[in-house]
């Protein structure tokens, strides 16, 4: 009896196993042809085009701030510095218990403006809207407001916004200065309604930057950030992009992504009660458009548009992977009506299931996989034989999949020039799975057990900052 | 470009070799396994093993494919680096050297001698010939005048020209798409008339291409793709035509309006825009018409345009049509009023302003500060409006500092 | 001799514009982005600046409102691919002496540069 259940579960898991690999080769391929069809594309597309038009959309840039006194300021600057023509960039100082909001004031000389906040969306308390009396800061508009944290924020600038796209973005990650040009392209470009545009997010860690502008990407010196490298560039250049391809993209990162205001304010703007905003904004804006029956499009820029600074220690980015399980969990939970429901299409059947079982009950199978197997040890039934070559299996499946992604990177956009670089990712990529692996499989555990205990705060991401490793630049003769 | 086609070559061999290797396992004696009655472990095992087999195999694959990508791309990258301070040294001595000299017999013998120059040392390889093509492109983008002639004249000389016009024939969309804009940027009239057969090509990106080098060198009606073109055309289409547009001599420019009755809503929209950019202020009446149409987005444009054109005399229409106008209309409508309307006006907008949609408010109140005096005290009355959001909306508008 | 910033970012306008200038026979300072552009404003003194609008770091309309916060009375060209109305009144708006946009011809550059030093 015991034999044939051992029997079944093992098939089980071998089944699971087989599955997800499956999902991935056929996702590594849809991105490589979405890739190849998009760099093809864009190679002799010439961005001084929209920068030089009339016609070019308009676009608001909102940058929630929180507690940035050391920073903002130069982070200001460089988001100044995008080029583009018709944009605003509105900071909203989500009530800050520094001088975040002073440290503005002096720098830009702002003055508090009668600025009329059209409530669509509901926010916390509106302090005060400023403005520069500089004319070479006119983009700028500063929002100070009552803490409410980062959705509330983010809808407090969709609130004040004027333009009908919108940025939303994190205010210390690094754009780059073509970052708008890229991402509003698909919004003239496709026929369908493009209701959203998200970016690929890189890690910035032991990159060279200087005054916010990111000069050499670097492999990170150690190796907690060099995991991310690997992670990230799997799940963006191979992930996402298939999605994007499939339209069934679920998550656009808050960090940068780009929206339709029209549609964003008819689902009520950003949700205060999630962990996730970015993802749930993206679900339910999908969710809204099926509902009105109306075709549309989430498209994803797979340029490196963004780069930000990676957790370093196990310590934050378990609190960073616990929190976005949590954010999962939640979207995944308010949004329940929509699995497997054919009236949404691909994002019932597909991306719906593909998440909850991918995203959020991977870890989960995964650790009780490991479990069984370390009872089956105990009881002696273990069949070593077929766990060591199951592991192996699963073992060689994952880094060819991480180096495929590496391969993936040097046919694109060759971020790390250096020959050295190459081999360090390889490496990276050899023994994530071995010592990085386990790792999330139990932060994505403990935010499931934090989830079901209740937890709601954010945790603090605490940051090593760019400061340090400024490298200043040599005064011209 | 070659040496990528190893690379594939390398990655089918790869694959090749994985199914060789798995055509060796013993499939038969697997399947009889299965058939008997050996338990599902073992079969498991089976099946990871070959899993295994090819998994690994395609791991070294890969590896192999990025080492050699890696040093292939760096040689290339130094490669390119090393051309292109040549070729900016060179290039821009030619231009300034004798850009005032360039009539004498003596400049005349030394382009021969820079021509000669060029093709023994850097044109032998084709790479170096595309490096050079994209560099006397792009100078050629930030040029004019004499300068800009100079360019065009050694790119004629060199016999680079007969390179692009020879992609024009590439089975590749890209490469064509790419030749036609180099063609249509160096002005070569030899290509105008094959560049001009892929105006309606089914690549959406070539035959945007292609309309645009027209629309640059055609003199003989370069906007006829207009009437026919089924497509449509997106807003980055007309952003790209619109550009273009902008190079041409005014005289060139036909009459947009006479695209207003097409079928293609689109193409209506852009001929719109295209009034607008051009002041074709004699298209008032038939924009006036379209006011009517279908599409909301077409009496959007047109609304706007006769707003821009302070055409006073489409007011009623105007009025007429913001009656049963959607919300985004109405805003056009009333942006377009404030530019073309008369005090007359004020009452209508007044009353606009203190009714309950905030959007609307907005634009009524933008619409009274353009009306001049009269708007503007109707709007400093407002600012104590009991309404909701009125007396707001009026300090912001009267806040110049916004 | 005059002295002569260029701030332009694409390297191959950047070095044109070098050449011609000194061929001119001015004594040409090139920068490659507005930071650069800020500091050398800052710590030299121009008889002329020439500059691009959109550049890494501060924008063009930065180094207008920079030159002309720190000596008002030194000639600022500006040389764009931009048309905008709204950017070509900005520019002039903080008091930038001349506008230009790509494509533009030496020749007429030379010629405005020689008549805004001999002002």
């Amino acid at each position: 009896m015991l034999h044939q259940v051992i029997e079944i579960l093992n098939t089980a898991i071998f089944f699971y196993a087989i599955s997800v690999s499956m999902a991935y080769v056929i996702l590594a391929i849809l991105s490589a042809r979405a890739l190849h069809l998009y760099l093809r594309k864009n190679k002799f597309v010439d961005h001084n085009v929209t920068l030089t038009s009339p016609y070019a959309p308009s676009v608001s840039l909102i940058a929630p701030a929180y507690n940035e006194e050391k920073t903002i300021v130069e982070n200001i600057r460089s988001l100044m510095s995008i080029h583009y023509n018709n944009f605003e960039i509105i900071i909203v100082n989500d009530g800050s218990k520094d001088t975040t909001m002073q440290t503005m004031i002096d720098a830009y000389n702002l003055k508090k403006v009668d600025f009329f906040v059209n409530d669509q969306i509901p926010c916390k308390h509106i302090r005060g809207v400023y403005k520069s009396t500089n004319k070479a800061h006119r983009k700028l508009v500063v929002v100070d407001k009552e803490n409410g944290g980062k959705a509330d924020a983010l809808n407090a600038g969709i609130n004040i916004s004027q333009y009908d796209l919108i940025t939303c973005i994190d205010v210390d990650c690094i754009i780059e200065q073509d970052a708008i040009l890229k991402m509003v392209k698909p919004f003239m470009e496709e026929k369908d309604h493009v209701i959203a545009t998200g970016g690929v997010i890189r890690i910035a860690n032991s990159c060279v930057i200087e005054d916010g502008r990111l000069l050499h990407a670097k492999i990170p010196e150690s190796i907690i950030p060099r995991f991310q490298v690997v992670e990230y560039l799997r799940a963006f250049l191979m992930g996402r992009m298939a999605w994007s391809k499939l339209n069934g993209l679920l998550l656009i990162s808050g960090a940068l992504g780009f929206f339709d205001k029209k549609i964003v304010v008819a689902c009520g703007g950003y949700n205060h009660n999630t962990v996730g905003e970015d993802m749930e904004l993206v679900v339910r804006m999908r969710r809204y458009m099926s509902d009105n029956k109306k075709p549309y499009k989430v498209v994803y820029i797979p340029d490196p548009l963004c780069w930000t600074e990676a957790p370093a220690d196990y310590k934050i980015l378990g609190r960073q992977r616990n929190r976005w399980m949590r954010g999962t969990m939640e979207t995944l939970w308010m949004h329940k009506s929509l699995f497997m429901n054919p009236k949404y299409g691909l994002l019932g059947v597909l991306s719906y299931p593909f998440w909850m079982f991918f995203e959020w009950l991977a870890p989960i199978i995964e650790f009780f996989g490991l479990l069984y197997f370390l009872f089956l040890v105990f009881l002696g039934y273990s069949n070593w034989h077929f766990f060591l070559i199951l592991f192996a299996t699963v073992y060689f499946f994952a880094i060819t999949i991480s180096i495929l992604a590496l391969v993936f990177e040097e046919f694109s956009y060759r971020q790390y020039k250096k020959h050295s670089d190459i081999l360090k990712l390889i490496g990276t990529a050899m023994v994530e799975p071995l010592i990085y692996h386990p790792r999330t499989v139990w932060w994505g555990l403990k935010g499931n057990l934090d989830k079901f205990k209740g937890k709601q705060a954010w945790g603090d991401m605490t940051r090593a900052g760019f400061q340090k490793k400024v490298i200043k630049s040599e005064t011209p003769s | 470009m070659i040496k990528r086609k190893y690379i594939y070559l390398l990655f089918i061999l790869l694959t090749w070799g994985n199914v060789a290797v798995a055509q060796n396992i013993n499939w038969e004696g697997i399947i009889k396994l299965l058939s008997t009655q050996l338990n599902s472990t073992e079969i498991l095992i089976r099946v990871c093993t070959v899993l295994l087999i090819i998994f690994s195999l395609f791991f070294l694959g890969f590896f192999t494919t990025l080492m050699i990508a890696r040093s292939k791309h760096r040689n290339e990258d130094a490669y390119r680096k090393d051309i292109k301070e040549k070729y900016e040294l060179l290039l821009t001595g030619i231009i300034f050297n004798d850009e005032d000299e360039m009539q004498t017999d003596e400049w005349k013998s030394s382009k021969k001698r820079v021509v000669e120059h060029f093709k023994k040392r850097y044109l032998r390889k084709r790479i170096n010939k595309k490096y050079l093509r994209d560099h006397i492109v792009l100078l050629h983008k930030n040029f004019a005048g004499t300068a800009a002639d100079v360019l065009r004249n050694l790119y004629i000389d060199l016999k680079l020209d007969k390179e692009a016009m020879r992609e024009l024939n590439s089975p590749d969309w890209g490469t064509q798409a790419n030749a036609i804009k180099e063609l249509a940027q160096l002005n070569i009239i030899e290509a105008k008339k094959k560049i001009k057969s892929r105006t309606f090509h089914e690549n959406q990106i070539l035959r945007l291409e292609a309309q645009v080098a027209t629309i640059a060198m055609e003199n003989d009606d370069p906007f006829s793709f207009l009437g026919k073109d089924k497509n449509h055309l997106t807003e980055w289409h007309q952003i790209n035509l619109s550009k273009i547009i902008d190079t041409i001599d005014r005289e060139r420019l036909p009459l947009f309006s006479r695209w207003f009755n097409s079928k293609n809503n689109s193409i209506v929209e852009f001929c719109i825009k295209m009034t607008l950019q051009y002041d074709q202020f004699e298209s008032i009446p038939d924009l006036t018409e379209l006011l009517n149409h279908k599409s909301q987005n077409i009496v959007g444009e047109a609304a706007r345009t006769l707003g821009e054109f302070a055409a006073t005399e489409s007011q009623p229409m105007l009025l007429k049509v913001y009656r049963n106008a959607t919300i985004p209309i109405k805003r056009k409508i009333l942006t377009a009023l404030g530019k073309c309307g008369t005090h007359e006006l004020v009452p209508f907008l007044q009353q606009q302003l203190v009714q309950n949609e905030i959007s609307i408010a907005m634009e009524a109140g933008k619409a009274l500060r353009l009306l001049g005096d009269e708007g503007i005290q109707v709007l400093k009355d407002q600012t104590n409006s009991m309404l909701y959001g009125v007396g707001d909306i009026c300090k912001h508008l009267l806040d110049e500092r916004i | 001799m005059k002295k002569v910033l260029v701030i332009e970012d694409e390297d191959l306008v950047r070095k044109s514009l070098e050449f011609r200038l000194k061929k001119d026979g001015y004594q040409v300072t090139p920068c490659a982005d507005g930071r650069q552009g800020i500091q050398a404003i800052e710590n030299g003194t121009f008889d002329l600046v020439l500059t691009d609008l959109m550049l890494p770091y501060n924008n063009g309309l930065e180094v207008v409102s920079k030159l002309k916060s720190v000596s008002k009375e030194t000639p600022i060209i500006v040389l764009s691919n931009i048309g905008l109305e709204h950017v070509v009144l900005d520019a002039f708006n903080l008091g930038a002496d001349d506008y230009m946009t790509k494509p533009f011809s030496p020749n007429e550059l030379s010629v405005r540069v020689k008549r805004l030093l001999n002002k």
